[in-house]
Protein backbone atom coordinates (compact mmCIF):
# COMPACT_ATOMS: atom_id res chain seq x y z
CA UNK A 1 0.00 0.00 0.00
CA UNK A 2 1.39 3.02 -1.06
CA UNK A 3 1.74 6.44 1.58
CA UNK A 4 2.03 4.51 4.94
CA UNK A 5 4.65 1.12 4.16
CA UNK A 6 8.33 2.23 3.31
CA UNK A 7 10.44 0.63 0.51
CA UNK A 8 11.08 -2.54 1.70
CA UNK A 9 13.96 -5.54 0.08
CA UNK A 10 13.56 -8.80 0.36
CA UNK A 11 17.12 -10.82 -0.12
CA UNK A 12 20.49 -9.57 -0.35
CA UNK A 13 20.27 -8.04 -3.87
CA UNK A 14 20.68 -4.72 -3.45
CA UNK A 15 19.75 -4.18 0.22
CA UNK A 16 21.80 -1.26 0.81
CA UNK A 17 19.38 0.56 -0.84
CA UNK A 18 18.10 3.86 1.03
CA UNK A 19 14.40 2.79 2.67
CA UNK A 20 12.16 5.31 1.54
CA UNK A 21 8.53 6.12 1.80
CA UNK A 22 6.49 3.91 -0.56
CA UNK A 23 4.74 6.58 -2.42
CA UNK A 24 3.40 4.68 -5.25
CA UNK A 25 1.83 0.81 -5.14
CA UNK A 26 4.06 -1.85 -6.12
CA UNK A 27 2.64 -2.79 -8.60
CA UNK A 28 2.79 0.39 -11.02
CA UNK A 29 6.04 0.92 -10.56
CA UNK A 30 6.83 -2.90 -11.46
CA UNK A 31 4.23 -2.32 -14.68
CA UNK A 32 6.55 0.50 -15.91
CA UNK A 33 9.48 -0.42 -14.96
CA UNK A 34 8.99 -4.16 -16.80
CA UNK A 35 7.67 -2.08 -20.06
CA UNK A 36 11.31 -0.70 -20.25
CA UNK A 37 13.07 -3.84 -19.86
CA UNK A 38 10.87 -5.12 -22.65
CA UNK A 39 12.00 -2.50 -25.21
CA UNK A 40 15.62 -3.06 -23.80
CA UNK A 41 15.36 -6.50 -25.01
CA UNK A 42 14.07 -5.18 -28.66
CA UNK A 43 16.97 -3.44 -28.53
CA UNK A 44 19.86 -5.40 -27.07
CA UNK A 45 21.86 -6.16 -29.59
CA UNK A 46 22.24 -2.43 -30.70
CA UNK A 47 22.92 -1.51 -26.80
CA UNK A 48 25.40 -4.35 -26.42
CA UNK A 49 27.87 -2.79 -29.44
CA UNK A 50 28.08 0.07 -27.28
CA UNK A 51 28.76 -1.59 -24.56
CA UNK A 52 25.58 -1.77 -22.59
CA UNK A 53 25.07 -4.40 -20.95
CA UNK A 54 22.55 -5.48 -17.88
CA UNK A 55 24.02 -7.45 -15.60
CA UNK A 56 20.84 -8.53 -13.47
CA UNK A 57 17.63 -7.36 -12.93
CA UNK A 58 15.28 -8.47 -9.32
CA UNK A 59 12.91 -6.89 -8.27
CA UNK A 60 12.06 -2.75 -9.27
CA UNK A 61 16.36 -3.30 -9.12
CA UNK A 62 18.20 -3.38 -12.47
CA UNK A 63 22.04 -3.62 -12.43
CA UNK A 64 23.96 -1.99 -15.63
CA UNK A 65 27.53 -2.20 -16.69
CA UNK A 66 28.69 0.42 -19.36
CA UNK A 67 32.09 -1.17 -21.26
CA UNK A 68 34.17 1.39 -22.33
CA UNK A 69 37.28 0.53 -25.21
CA UNK A 70 40.51 2.64 -23.88
CA UNK A 71 41.59 5.17 -26.26
CA UNK A 72 42.49 3.29 -29.45
CA UNK A 73 43.31 0.31 -27.95
CA UNK A 74 40.86 -2.91 -27.78
CA UNK A 75 40.83 -2.83 -23.92
CA UNK A 76 37.63 -3.14 -22.95
CA UNK A 77 37.38 -1.92 -18.87
CA UNK A 78 33.83 -0.96 -16.95
CA UNK A 79 33.64 2.58 -17.40
CA UNK A 80 30.44 2.50 -15.08
CA UNK A 81 29.14 0.34 -12.93
CA UNK A 82 25.73 1.21 -11.26
CA UNK A 83 22.34 -0.71 -9.55
CA UNK A 84 19.16 1.17 -10.16
CA UNK A 85 16.11 1.24 -7.26
CA UNK A 86 12.67 1.68 -9.32
CA UNK A 87 10.53 2.09 -6.74
CA UNK A 88 8.35 4.82 -6.81
CA UNK A 89 8.92 4.86 -10.62
CA UNK A 90 7.62 7.05 -12.14
CA UNK A 91 6.69 9.73 -9.52
CA UNK A 92 10.06 9.69 -8.22
CA UNK A 93 13.37 9.17 -10.51
CA UNK A 94 15.01 6.06 -10.30
CA UNK A 95 17.86 5.88 -7.35
CA UNK A 96 21.23 5.29 -8.68
CA UNK A 97 24.11 3.60 -6.76
CA UNK A 98 27.62 3.04 -7.90
CA UNK A 99 28.19 -0.92 -7.34
CA UNK A 100 31.42 -3.15 -7.89
CA UNK A 101 30.57 -5.41 -10.81
CA UNK A 102 31.94 -8.27 -8.81
CA UNK A 103 30.35 -8.03 -5.19
CA UNK A 104 27.55 -5.49 -6.46
CA UNK A 105 28.35 -3.67 -3.05
CA UNK A 106 28.54 0.14 -3.02
CA UNK A 107 31.34 1.51 -4.40
CA UNK A 108 33.12 4.79 -4.97
CA UNK A 109 33.26 4.43 -9.08
CA UNK A 110 36.94 3.92 -10.27
CA UNK A 111 36.14 6.31 -13.55
CA UNK A 112 33.93 9.41 -12.07
CA UNK A 113 31.49 10.40 -14.64
CA UNK A 114 32.24 14.30 -16.41
CA UNK A 115 30.39 16.49 -18.73
CA UNK A 116 32.34 18.56 -20.81
CA UNK A 117 31.76 22.27 -20.96
CA UNK A 118 33.44 23.62 -23.69
CA UNK A 119 37.02 22.18 -23.50
CA UNK A 120 36.53 22.20 -19.32
CA UNK A 121 35.10 18.72 -17.37
CA UNK A 122 32.86 19.21 -15.05
CA UNK A 123 32.59 16.51 -11.96
CA UNK A 124 29.20 14.71 -12.19
CA UNK A 125 30.65 12.87 -8.73
CA UNK A 126 31.08 15.62 -6.77
CA UNK A 127 30.60 13.55 -2.73
CA UNK A 128 28.76 12.02 -0.82
CA UNK A 129 24.66 12.45 -0.93
CA UNK A 130 23.43 13.70 2.22
CA UNK A 131 20.93 11.12 2.31
CA UNK A 132 22.78 7.80 1.47
CA UNK A 133 26.13 8.96 2.27
CA UNK A 134 27.45 7.29 -0.84
CA UNK A 135 28.90 9.01 -4.00
CA UNK A 136 26.07 9.73 -6.33
CA UNK A 137 25.40 10.75 -10.11
CA UNK A 138 24.85 14.61 -10.19
CA UNK A 139 22.54 14.19 -13.31
CA UNK A 140 18.70 15.26 -13.67
CA UNK A 141 16.72 12.02 -13.88
CA UNK A 142 18.41 10.76 -10.93
CA UNK A 143 17.06 10.32 -7.38
CA UNK A 144 19.98 11.45 -5.75
CA UNK A 145 20.27 14.86 -7.64
CA UNK A 146 16.50 15.91 -7.66
CA UNK A 147 16.28 14.79 -3.60
CA UNK A 148 19.48 17.10 -2.99
CA UNK A 149 18.90 20.14 -1.09
CA UNK A 150 21.19 21.95 -3.47
CA UNK A 151 18.86 20.79 -6.65
CA UNK A 152 15.17 21.76 -5.09
CA UNK A 153 14.43 24.14 -7.89
CA UNK A 154 15.40 21.45 -10.59
CA UNK A 155 12.08 18.93 -9.87
CA UNK A 156 11.55 15.74 -11.38
CA UNK A 157 8.24 16.29 -12.21
CA UNK A 158 8.76 20.20 -13.71
CA UNK A 159 9.80 18.99 -17.51
CA UNK A 160 12.16 16.10 -16.85
CA UNK A 161 9.58 13.14 -15.86
CA UNK A 162 8.03 14.11 -19.25
CA UNK A 163 11.04 13.99 -21.35
CA UNK A 164 11.90 10.56 -19.65
CA UNK A 165 15.10 11.49 -17.71
CA UNK A 166 14.68 8.35 -15.51
CA UNK A 167 14.20 5.92 -17.99
CA UNK A 168 16.75 2.74 -17.99
CA UNK A 169 17.53 3.44 -21.96
CA UNK A 170 18.33 7.19 -21.13
CA UNK A 171 20.51 6.68 -18.07
CA UNK A 172 22.30 4.14 -19.86
CA UNK A 173 23.10 6.97 -22.19
CA UNK A 174 24.08 9.46 -19.72
CA UNK A 175 26.70 6.93 -17.89
CA UNK A 176 27.90 6.06 -21.40
CA UNK A 177 28.69 9.64 -22.36
CA UNK A 178 29.94 11.02 -19.16
CA UNK A 179 32.46 8.34 -18.79
CA UNK A 180 33.71 8.06 -22.39
CA UNK A 181 34.61 11.57 -21.38
CA UNK A 182 36.88 10.44 -18.85
CA UNK A 183 38.48 7.99 -21.00
CA UNK A 184 39.48 10.50 -23.73
CA UNK A 185 41.48 12.14 -20.78
CA UNK A 186 42.98 9.54 -19.49
CA UNK A 187 43.74 7.93 -23.01
CA UNK A 188 47.62 9.38 -22.54
CA UNK A 189 47.78 8.21 -19.25
CA UNK A 190 46.81 4.64 -19.75
CA UNK A 191 49.15 4.50 -23.27
CA UNK A 192 51.75 5.03 -20.65
CA UNK A 193 51.30 2.02 -19.04
CA UNK A 194 51.71 -0.05 -22.05
CA UNK A 195 55.12 -1.21 -21.72
CA UNK A 196 54.10 -2.55 -18.33
CA UNK A 197 51.45 -4.34 -19.91
CA UNK A 198 53.82 -5.66 -22.32
CA UNK A 199 56.52 -6.55 -19.75
CA UNK A 200 53.73 -8.44 -18.41
CA UNK A 201 52.86 -10.34 -21.27
CA UNK A 202 56.23 -11.60 -21.94
CA UNK A 203 56.81 -12.98 -18.35
CA UNK A 204 53.49 -14.75 -18.69
CA UNK A 205 54.05 -16.10 -22.49
CA UNK A 206 57.41 -16.92 -21.51
CA UNK A 207 56.43 -18.58 -18.54
CA UNK A 208 53.79 -20.73 -20.15
CA UNK A 209 56.23 -21.99 -22.91
CA UNK A 210 58.53 -22.79 -20.47
CA UNK A 211 55.72 -24.96 -18.38
CA UNK A 212 54.45 -26.58 -21.73
CA UNK A 213 57.47 -28.06 -22.70
CA UNK A 214 59.27 -30.84 -21.20
CA UNK A 215 62.50 -29.79 -19.88
CA UNK A 216 65.60 -31.87 -18.48
CA UNK A 217 67.01 -30.19 -15.33
CA UNK A 218 69.49 -27.53 -15.93
CA UNK A 219 68.91 -27.60 -19.80
CA UNK A 220 66.67 -25.59 -22.00
CA UNK A 221 64.02 -27.99 -24.25
CA UNK A 222 65.86 -25.75 -27.27
CA UNK A 223 68.96 -24.01 -26.35
CA UNK A 224 68.80 -22.34 -29.29
CA UNK A 225 65.96 -20.26 -28.06
CA UNK A 226 66.40 -20.15 -24.58
CA UNK A 227 67.47 -16.61 -24.31
CA UNK A 228 64.99 -15.29 -27.12
CA UNK A 229 62.61 -12.96 -25.77
CA UNK A 230 58.99 -14.16 -26.75
CA UNK A 231 57.04 -11.28 -29.10
CA UNK A 232 54.17 -10.15 -28.07
CA UNK A 233 52.44 -7.68 -30.66
CA UNK A 234 50.83 -4.58 -29.31
CA UNK A 235 49.46 -1.89 -31.22
CA UNK A 236 51.68 1.39 -30.64
CA UNK A 237 49.67 4.41 -28.45
CA UNK A 238 50.73 7.95 -28.81
CA UNK A 239 54.05 8.74 -26.76
CA UNK B 1 3.65 8.21 -40.43
CA UNK B 2 5.43 10.91 -40.60
CA UNK B 3 7.63 12.87 -42.69
CA UNK B 4 7.25 15.76 -45.08
CA UNK B 5 7.49 14.52 -48.72
CA UNK B 6 9.39 17.46 -51.08
CA UNK B 7 6.80 17.72 -53.99
CA UNK B 8 8.36 16.89 -57.14
CA UNK B 9 11.01 14.76 -55.06
CA UNK B 10 10.63 10.10 -55.88
CA UNK B 11 10.63 7.45 -53.87
CA UNK B 12 14.31 7.85 -54.20
CA UNK B 13 14.50 10.62 -51.71
CA UNK B 14 12.80 8.98 -49.23
CA UNK B 15 14.33 7.20 -46.41
CA UNK B 16 12.48 4.49 -43.91
CA UNK B 17 14.25 4.91 -40.34
CA UNK B 18 13.67 3.43 -36.91
CA UNK B 19 14.40 5.99 -34.25
CA UNK B 20 14.90 5.09 -30.81
CA UNK B 21 13.15 7.49 -28.54
CA UNK B 22 14.15 7.07 -24.87
CA UNK B 23 13.96 3.51 -25.35
CA UNK B 24 11.15 2.39 -27.38
CA UNK B 25 11.17 2.14 -31.21
CA UNK B 26 9.10 4.19 -33.41
CA UNK B 27 8.98 4.18 -37.40
CA UNK B 28 9.53 7.70 -39.29
CA UNK B 29 9.83 8.53 -43.49
CA UNK B 30 11.42 11.59 -44.32
CA UNK B 31 12.89 13.35 -47.24
CA UNK B 32 16.29 12.91 -47.47
CA UNK B 33 16.47 17.13 -48.21
CA UNK B 34 15.15 17.70 -44.70
CA UNK B 35 17.61 18.30 -42.08
CA UNK B 36 18.19 15.54 -39.09
CA UNK B 37 15.91 17.96 -36.86
CA UNK B 38 13.46 17.20 -38.64
CA UNK B 39 13.84 13.69 -37.77
CA UNK B 40 14.16 14.30 -34.35
CA UNK B 41 10.88 16.30 -34.67
CA UNK B 42 8.80 13.28 -36.68
CA UNK B 43 10.39 10.96 -34.23
CA UNK B 44 9.45 12.93 -31.14
CA UNK B 45 6.14 13.35 -32.56
CA UNK B 46 5.56 9.54 -33.36
CA UNK B 47 6.51 8.54 -29.78
CA UNK B 48 4.03 10.92 -28.10
CA UNK B 49 6.88 13.82 -27.44
CA UNK B 50 4.92 16.16 -29.56
CA UNK B 51 6.06 19.95 -28.59
CA UNK B 52 9.29 18.95 -26.96
CA UNK B 53 12.46 21.20 -28.50
CA UNK B 54 14.63 18.67 -30.90
CA UNK B 55 17.97 21.20 -28.98
CA UNK B 56 17.37 19.07 -25.75
CA UNK B 57 18.07 15.82 -27.61
CA UNK B 58 20.71 14.28 -29.12
CA UNK B 59 20.40 12.25 -32.16
CA UNK B 60 23.16 9.40 -32.90
CA UNK B 61 23.26 6.71 -35.07
CA UNK B 62 23.52 3.07 -34.23
CA UNK B 63 27.27 3.32 -33.64
CA UNK B 64 26.98 5.71 -31.13
CA UNK B 65 28.34 8.23 -33.60
CA UNK B 66 26.75 11.69 -32.90
CA UNK B 67 24.73 13.59 -35.50
CA UNK B 68 24.69 17.29 -36.29
CA UNK B 69 21.18 18.32 -35.83
CA UNK B 70 21.49 21.19 -38.61
CA UNK B 71 22.78 18.55 -41.55
CA UNK B 72 20.86 17.29 -44.43
CA UNK B 73 19.57 14.05 -43.64
CA UNK B 74 21.19 12.95 -47.13
CA UNK B 75 24.28 14.05 -46.24
CA UNK B 76 24.75 12.28 -42.84
CA UNK B 77 25.47 8.88 -44.61
CA UNK B 78 22.61 6.92 -43.44
CA UNK B 79 20.79 4.08 -45.61
CA UNK B 80 17.61 3.50 -45.61
CA UNK B 81 16.57 0.53 -42.83
CA UNK B 82 18.74 2.25 -40.44
CA UNK B 83 18.55 2.62 -37.27
CA UNK B 84 19.10 5.91 -34.83
CA UNK B 85 18.57 6.64 -30.95
CA UNK B 86 17.06 9.98 -29.40
CA UNK B 87 17.61 10.18 -26.21
CA UNK B 88 17.67 13.72 -23.77
CA UNK B 89 20.69 15.06 -23.12
CA UNK B 90 21.94 14.91 -19.57
CA UNK B 91 21.03 18.15 -18.39
CA UNK B 92 24.15 19.90 -16.28
CA UNK B 93 24.64 18.43 -13.13
CA UNK B 94 27.88 18.20 -10.86
CA UNK B 95 30.80 21.09 -10.10
CA UNK B 96 33.75 21.83 -11.72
Amino acid sequence: MAGNAEVTHVGTVGAFRLRRPLLVPLVVSREKLNGELAQWEQNRDLYAQRGWLLLGVDDLWVELAIIQKVGNTAWPVVGACVGLDYHNYDLEPPSLTFIDPLTRAPVDPVFKPHQLEGQQPRLLVPGEHPSTKRPFLCLPGIWEYHSHPEHDGDSWLAGHRAMGAGRLANIANHLWSTTRVVFAQEIQVNMKFAPAFEASAVQMAQAEVANSQPQTRGEPAHPEQADEPVAIAHDEGPA
Amino acid sequence: MGGVIVPGKSKDHLLNLTVIVSGAATQVKVNIEEKLDHVAREALRESGNAGQAPDRWELRKASGELLDMAMRTGDAGLNDGDTLTLQPKSGHGGER
